[in-house]
């Protein structure tokens, strides 16, 4: 088999630190600077209400003490909700579009708008009137309000930090389950799911039909993670499927890769940057933005491993063009400069996806990229940035209970639950989940994921009769909350009966999600009945066996051994698998693309043996022999009216 | 770390749903119509 071995000794499970501090040196750090400005405003506000003692000096002094405080004491308590409200919409533009301003320019409004309505109208009461009872609420307001968020915080943390000792002793005596790699047949719904990726790459130029569109921050919409995710699916496609004929799916997978330059997809950048580094720069990769930098690069490492192809390593090969006719002119060794420099120069260790806004998923992507960079083509990135990284991982967004941080600014330190991921943290995220990174870190993660998992997967496993899962999973709406599935849930399922050891029901599974979700349809419509985010993830799970992306990113390029099918009508014939069991011979599944081809097709073949005569066979049927010429190259002709099995046997 | 709660991302869907709403466009499609661009600086008119 062309694919490798992805068996390895297993050696312990890392350990949780014993004794976490709430925050690591540079957080806290950071967080000095909010807690300084706090201090400020607070000192300043009790100046202006206690010190002077006139209506408007009140009025502003409670606005800094509590964002709309003001309002309440002019008697406008419509006003000071609303001016709640303008503060949680400002939360979420800050974090939504790194409007750094928003929350002190509502601050400000609300301030402005007390001192203004000092001597006012007034809804309820008269001209002029104010509440003096308001400066106790105001103050209390304050005091519940820090009161809850260190109680809230400070629970939290107690409550992790009792579970390290059982955590510890799980990990110290928990054997993760042993993985065999698993060669697959492709099925019907591998060929569909191929044919859609096929039809959506060779699409013209300026297609990108057959996503989700819709906004392009944080709604579960952004078409870059769309096609990272169809990226990464198709490369684990073309090396455990078709590696022994990669001419078709290279052609698709540099398509796809090209799609990124698109203006619809990095468009939204400029917007970010101006807002959040007041910079106009439109240039996706030179600044933050590592969603972008660092998953391209991670898509172009893959496309790299799996095709073997130098095509972007070229100078210019990858270029954005903005509206106004700039350009930027990037490649993969570009890209992985930049993303280095961002690492370089951030005090967090972490670099910002939105300006300001630090994800551990995107910078677990960003390791990724440069560790892909240096297997392919022997640079020391990941080498010389993993200590500060693993030390930003651990001591910054370590939580006590061995899951990390989802988010944290880059500029003030602070972390909430964005409502982004359950619970605001998760013990391993990104495409490989530390595996490639940090093994050990992977290991700690994947048992402490699989905690839980493990019993119900079990029963899950039993549930498996001849072959067959008689389930069907409920819908859940997608992240965009426009579409239900169940797919998703399935990918669960699909992915964690791998995870655990149950290939079985791994199997099974893969059936009974085609079972329920199969459409009957073809792109642009989807073969799933899914959102493309979740249609890409079932790929990439469904595809990625043997070798994952994550051994792809350690393993690199690797010519496939054997016959490789080097040329014939690729706009007609679908190659749906080639692959190569013995290293001698070659076995494909083909389909015709668009239409039949009841002419026979020619079919040419490299890296035979020389001399060596080849039978050619057919769904079983031998329909002829082919004697290999002195440069190891043969052709043979036959028609693809449907799915066929051919076997090319020394 | 402040933890504080409020799911940002639920309320985001929902504006940008509004967004959607009082502008008449959809809030996801299978496709858009591509940006025009100006000639890149660096090719010939």
């Amino acid at each position: 088999m062309t694919a490798t071995d992805t068996r390895t000794a297993e050696p312990d499970v890392l350990l949780l630190p014993e004794n976490p501090p709430r925050l690591g040196p540079i957080s806290r750090r950071l967080l000095m600077r909010p807690l300084a400005i706090l201090v400020v405003m607070q000192a300043l506000g009790a100046w202006l209400v206690f010190g002077n003692g006139s209506d408007t000096s009140v009025a502003a002094g409670l606005s800094l003490v509590f964002p709309g405080g003001g309002l309440l004491f002019v008697a406008s308590p419509v006003l000071f909700a609303v001016s709640i409200l303008l503060m949680v919409l400002a939360l979420v533009l800050w974090w939504g579009l790194s409007a750094h301003a928003a929350i002190p320019t509502a601050w400000l409004v609300c301030l402005g708008a007390a001192v203004a309505l000092v001597d006012g109208p007034r809804v309820w009461g008269d001209r002029g009137e104010t509440w003096g009872w308001a400066i106790s609420a105001v103050y209390a307001l304050t005091a519940a309000a820090l009161v809850g968020v260190v109680w809230r915080f400070e629970k939290r943390y107690r409550a992790k930090k009792r579970r390290i000792p059982e955590l510890n002793a799980y990990l110290s005596s928990v054997e993760l389950p042993h993985r065999e790699p698993m060669v697959r047949e492709p099925d019907q719904m591998d060929a569909e799911l191929a044919r859609w990726c096929h039809d959506l790459a060779m699409q013209p130029d300026d297609g990108l039909k057959g996503l989700d569109w819709g906004e392009q921050f944080h709604g579960g919409t952004q078409l870059r993670y769309q096609l990272n995710a169809f990226c990464w699916a198709m490369s684990v496609y073309a090396v455990n499927f078709v590696p022994n004929a990669p001419v078709q799916v290279e052609r698709s997978l540099a398509r796809l890769v090209e799609k990124h330059t698109d203006l619809r997809v990095w468009r939204y950048w400029r917007t970010l940057n101006l807002l959040g580094n007041f910079d106009p720069n439109p240039d996706p990769i030179v600044r933050d933005n590592i969603m972008f930098s660092a998953f391209f690069g991670d898509v172009i490492n893959m496309y790299e491993a799996a095709t073997g192809s130098d095509r972007f390593d070229r100078p210019g090969s990858l270029t954005f063009v903005w509206k106004d006719g700039r350009t930027f002119e990037y490649d993969h060794h570009s890209i992985t400069a930049a993303v280095r420099k961002n690492f370089d120069r951030s005090a967090l260790g972490f670099f910002p996806c939105e300006p300001g806004w630090s994800f551990t998923v995107c910078n677990i992507m960003g390791a990724q990229s440069l560790l892909g960079h240096d297997t392919l083509h022997g640079s020391d990135e990941w080498a010389q940035v993993k200590p500060r990284w693993q030390r930003t991982l651990d001591e910054e967004y370590l939580t006590p209970d061995g899951s990390y941080a989802h988010i944290r600014s880059n500029h003030l330190g602070l972390s909430w639950d964005t409502g982004e991921v359950p619970g605001g943290h998760y013990f391993s995220n990104g495409s490989n989940r530390f595996a490639d990174i940090l093994p050990d870190h992977a290991r700690r993660a994947a048992a402490l994921e699989l905690r839980g998992a493990l019993p119900k997967l079990g029963a899950l496993a039993g549930m498996v009769k001849g072959g067959r899962l008689e389930l069907e999973l409920p819908e859940v709406p997608e992240r965009h909350r426009t579409r239900s599935s169940a797919l998703p849930s399935w990918n669960n399922v699909i992915a964690g009966s791998r995870a655990t050891g149950h290939p079985d029901l791994h199997l099974a599974a893969l059936d009974a999600s085609s079972r329920q979700c199969a459409t009957g349809k073809r792109w642009p419509e989807r073969p799933l009945k899914a959102g493309a985010s979740a249609l890409a993830a079932h790929m990439l799970i469904r595809w990625s066996a043997p070798l994952s992306t994550a051994t792809l990113n350690v393993r690199g390029y690797r010519p496939p051994a054997g016959p490789v099918l080097d040329a014939t009508s690729w706009d007609d014939v679908l190659v749906i698998a080639a692959r190569s069991a013995d290293g001698r011979s070659l076995r494909m599944t083909l389909e015709p693309w668009h239409a039949p081809q009841p002419a026979p097709v020619s079919f040419t073949f490299r890296q035979l043996e020389p001399g060596t005569t080849y039978r050619c066979s057919v769904d079983g049927v031998v329909v002829g022999e082919l004697v290999a010429e002195a440069d190891g190259r043969a052709s043979m002709s036959f028609p693809v009216t449907s799915r066929i099995v051919v076997e090319v046997t020394p | 770390m402040i933890s504080l709660f409020l799911n940002c991302a639920k309320v985001w869907t929902h504006l940008v749903k509004w967004l959607c709403r009082i502008t008449g466009r959809p809030h996801v499609t299978l496709s858009r119509e591509p940006i025009p661009v100006r000639t890149s600086a660096k090719e010939p008119a």
